[in-house]
C-alpha cells in the first residue's frame, strides 16, 4: 500500500501540483461552457417566423414559464374587472397598507365562463391576497397542468434548451466536480501522510471548484432559436413595451391580436414592466412591492434567469424571484436576454 | 507532341463542360417597398404582404438596431435588396466600395434576386445624388456590359435592372426604349425590373405607346414590377411616389401581367407615406391582378 502515497503525483511539489490542479480546473470549466453553449445553440438554425395570430399566454410561457402565465392571467382578470384591488372595495383601512391585495370583485362569481387557467386564479382570489403569494400556493401546480400545450409547443419548436443535453451537462458537471475534488482530496491525504501542512491554497482551489463548476454548467433556459423568436416578437411589437405609451398615441396602433387586448399582449410579450404608469399600474406596483420584500435571484439573472435544474418547463424557479429582479420584462422577463 | 495533344484534350474538355443552368426564379407574389415607418404595422397586415423590397443602401455599415431590423424582416419575409447607387451606367466604372457593401447585404439576405437601376449616379468621381438617364447608344451598352461583368463577378445572385423616369432624352439615342432595355437584358443575362409607373410617365411625357414597348420587350426577362402613383406638375408627369396609383397605371400593370411571367410585384411608396393599412387596398388590388394573370 506504500505506493498509494509514494508515487510521482503524491510526491509532486506543491506549486507544480497546484499548476496541474488549476489546469485541470480550467479545462473542466472550458468543457462545461462549450457544452452549455452547444445546448443553448440547439440544433435548429432556421428562425421561427412570427405567427399570424399571437397568443399572449404562449409567449408569456416562452418568456418565463408558468410564473409568467399566472401573471398574464391575472392581468386578464383585472382587465375584465373580475379581480380588483382591495382598496377599491373600501377595505383598505382594515387590511395592511404594506401590501397591495387583490380580491374577486363579485364573491358570487363562479367563473364558469373562464378558461381553466383564469378560473384557477379567480378562485385563488376568493380571499384577499398579494399576487405574489400565488406562486407559493398549489395554484402553480394546477396551472402547470394547463400549460401542457405550451410546453409541447416549446418542445416541438425546439425553443428551449434540449432536455437530454441538459441532463448530459449535469452529468458532465458532476463527473468533473467529483474528479477535481477527488484529486484534491487525494493530495490532501498525501500531504497529511507526509506531515505537510501547507495546503491552504489547495483547499481554497477545491472550494473554488465547488462553486465555479456548477455555475459554469448553468445555461439559459431558452435555446438560441427560442431567444431569437422572442427577440423578434419583442422587436416587431416594440411599442407595446409600455402600455401607457402605446395608448397615448393619437391613433392606437392597428395590431392584429385576435381577441387579445393591447395590455394583455403587452404583458405576454414584455411582462409586468409594460404596465408601469398605465391604468394597470396598481398591478405593477403589487409585483414591485413583492419584489422588494422577496429574496433576489442574482444567480438566475446572471444566467438569464435560466436554470439547469431541468426538471420542468418552467425554470423560472421559485415564482417571484425571477420576475422581481428582472422587473418582469426589462430583460425580456425570464429566459430573455 | 504528347503535350500538344494533352492541351488540346484539356481545351476540348473545358469547351464541352456543360454550363450550369440557372434555376428558374420562384414567384414571390405581391409585396411592398419596406419603409421603417411601417415597422410596427407589418405584422398586423402580414397576410397582405408576400415579400418586402428593402433599400440595400440603408443597411450598409448598419447600426445594431438596423441589423436587428434586417434580422427581423428576413426571418419573417422573403426580402429583395434594391440598390440605389450602383451606377451601372457610369463610364468610370463601378465603385468597388459600394459594390462590396451591396454584396454584404445580398449575402446577409440571400434573396431570390437583387436589383438596381439602369442609370448613372456618379460621373467623373462626383456623386450626382440622382438617378440620371443614359443615352440609348451602343457606347452606353458597352459601359453597362463592362460594369455588369464586375458586378456579376462579385454577386452571383440574379440581378435585375430597373427602367427609370427620364428627365431628359438625348438627341444621339440610337435605340428605342424596348430595344435598349431588351439588349441590356439579353446581352448581359440580367432580368428586368419593369417600373410600370416610370414607363407610363415616360410614355406620356415623350408621347409613345407604353404597351407597345412592353410587347417588344423580351417577356421572359421581365421578372419584377414596380408601381405607385405619380403626379402631373407643370404639364409633365413626375414619379413623385407620393400618391395612390392612377387608373392608367393600373391598366398598364394589368396588361404587363397578362403578357409576361412576372415573379413579383412591389408597391413602391416613398413620399407622404400613409399608415400601412391605407396601402393594403392597393396591395390587394395588385394581388387580384397578379393571381388572375399568373395562377399559382
Amino acid at each position: 500500500m506504500q505506493w498509494l502515497f509514494e508515487n510521482p503525483l503524491a510526491n509532486m511539489p506543491g506549486p507544480a501540483f497546484l499548476g496541474l490542479f488549476g489546469a485541470l480546473l480550467v479545462g473542466a470549466i472550458i468543457i462545461l461552457r462549450i457544452k452549455a453553449a452547444k445546448i443553448e445553440q440547439g440544433e435548429y438554425a432556421t428562425p421561427l417566423p412570427i405567427p399570424d395570430q399571437i397568443d399572449p399566454y404562449k409567449i408569456a410561457y416562452l418568456r418565463g414559464g408558468d410564473t409568467e402565465v399566472i401573471r398574464t392571467a391575472m392581468l386578464d382578470l383585472v382587465e375584465r374587472g373580475r379581480i380588483v384591488d382591495v382598496q377599491k372595495k373600501g377595505l383598505g383601512k382594515i387590511l395592511s397598507q404594506a401590501k397591495m391585495q387583490w380580491q374577486v370583485a363579485d364573491p358570487t362569481d363562479t367563473g364558469a365562463d373562464l378558461p381553466p387557467i383564469q378560473l384557477a386564479i379567480l378562485r385563488a382570489f376568493a380571499i384577499p391576497r398579494d399576487p405574489e403569494t400565488l406562486f407559493q400556493s398549489d395554484i402553480k401546480s394546477r396551472v402547470h397542468e394547463e400549460t401542457r400545450p405550451y410546453r409541447e409547443w416549446v418542445d416541438q419548436e425546439k425553443l428551449e434548451a434540449d432536455p437530454e443535453g441538459r441532463l448530459q451537462l449535469r452529468k458532465l458537471m458532476i463527473i468533473c466536480l467529483i474528479g477535481i475534488e477527488t484529486l484534491g482530496a487525494y493530495k490532501l491525504a498525501a500531504a497529511w501522510m507526509h506531515h505537510r501542512s501547507n495546503v491552504i491554497f489547495l483547499i481554497g482551489m477545491m472550494f473554488f471548484a465547488l462553486i465555479i463548476l456548477p455555475i459554469c454548467a448553468q445555461h439559459r433556459r431558452l435555446s438560441q432559436r427560442g431567444k431569437n423568436f422572442l427577440r423578434h416578437l419583442q422587436s416587431a411589437f416594440g411599442k407595446l413595451r409600455s402600455v401607457k405609451d402605446a395608448r397615448s398615441k393619437p391613433a392606437e396602433p392597428d395590431y392584429a391580436f385576435g381577441n387579445a387586448s393591447l395590455p394583455l399582449m403587452a404583458m405576454g410579450l414584455f411582462g409586468v414592466s409594460a404596465l408601469q404608469g398605465s391604468s394597470y399600474d396598481p398591478l405593477y406596483q403589487s409585483y414591485q412591492r413583492a419584489a422588494s420584500t422577496s429574496s433576489g435571484c442574482s444567480t438566475f439573472t446572471s444566467f438569464g434567469c435560466g436554470s439547469s435544474s431541468g426538471d420542468s418547463g418552467s425554470s423560472c424557479g421559485s415564482g417571484s424571484s425571477c420576475g422581481s429582479s428582472c422587473g418582469g420584462g426589462g430583460c425580456g422577463g425570464c429566459g430573455g436576454d | 507532341m504528347e503535350a500538344v495533344v494533352a492541351v488540346a484534350v484539356a481545351v476540348a474538355v473545358v469547351e464541352t463542360k456543360p454550363v450550369p443552368a440557372r434555376e428558374p426564379l420562384r414567384s414571390l407574389g405581391v409585396g411592398l417597398g419596406y419603409r421603417p415607418v411601417h415597422r410596427d404595422e407589418i405584422f398586423a397586415h402580414r397576410s397582405s404582404i408576400d415579400f418586402f423590397e428593402i433599400v440595400a443602401d440603408h443597411y450598409f455599415s448598419a447600426s445594431p438596431p438596423k441589423l436587428a431590423e434586417l434580422d427581423l424582416l428576413k426571418s419573417n419575409f422573403p426580402l429583395i435588396p434594391h440598390g440605389l447607387a450602383l451606377s451601372i451606367g457610369s463610364a468610370d466604372g463601378i465603385d468597388q466600395r459600394y459594390l462590396r457593401d451591396f454584396q454584404c447585404v445580398v449575402d446577409a439576405v440571400r434573396p431570390a434576386w437583387c436589383s438596381d437601376h439602369i442609370a448613372f449616379t456618379r460621373a467623373g468621381g462626383i456623386d450626382i445624388g440622382h438617378l440620371t438617364p443614359l443615352p440609348k447608344t451602343s457606347a452606353s451598352l458597352r459601359v453597362i456590359r463592362d460594369n455588369l461583368r464586375r458586378v456579376q463577378d462579385c454577386i452571383t445572385t440574379p440581378l435585375l435592372l430597373e427602367n427609370i423616369t427620364e428627365s431628359i432624352r438625348y438627341p444621339e439615342d440610337e435605340y428605342t426604349d424596348a430595344e435598349f432595355l431588351g439588349r441590356i437584358c439579353d446581352e448581359n443575362d440580367v432580368g428586368l425590373l419593369l417600373d410600370v409607373t416610370n414607363l407610363y410617365i415616360n410614355s406620356v411625357n415623350y408621347r409613345f405607346d407604353a404597351l407597345e414597348v412592353v410587347r417588344r420587350l423580351p417577356k421572359d426577362r421581365i421578372v419584377q414590377l414596380h408601381f405607385v402613383g405619380g403626379r402631373m406638375e407643370e404639364g409633365r408627369w413626375v414619379d413623385s411616389h407620393d400618391t395612390t396609383t392612377q387608373d392608367e397605371i393600373w391598366q398598364l400593370l394589368e396588361a404587363v401581367l397578362s403578357l409576361a411571367p412576372v415573379k413579383g410585384v412591389i408597391l413602391e411608396r416613398d413620399e407622404k407615406i400613409p399608415p400601412l393599412k391605407d396601402l393594403i387596398p392597393e396591395l390587394e388590388r395588385a394581388r387580384d391582378l397578379y393571381r388572375h394573370a399568373i395562377p399559382a
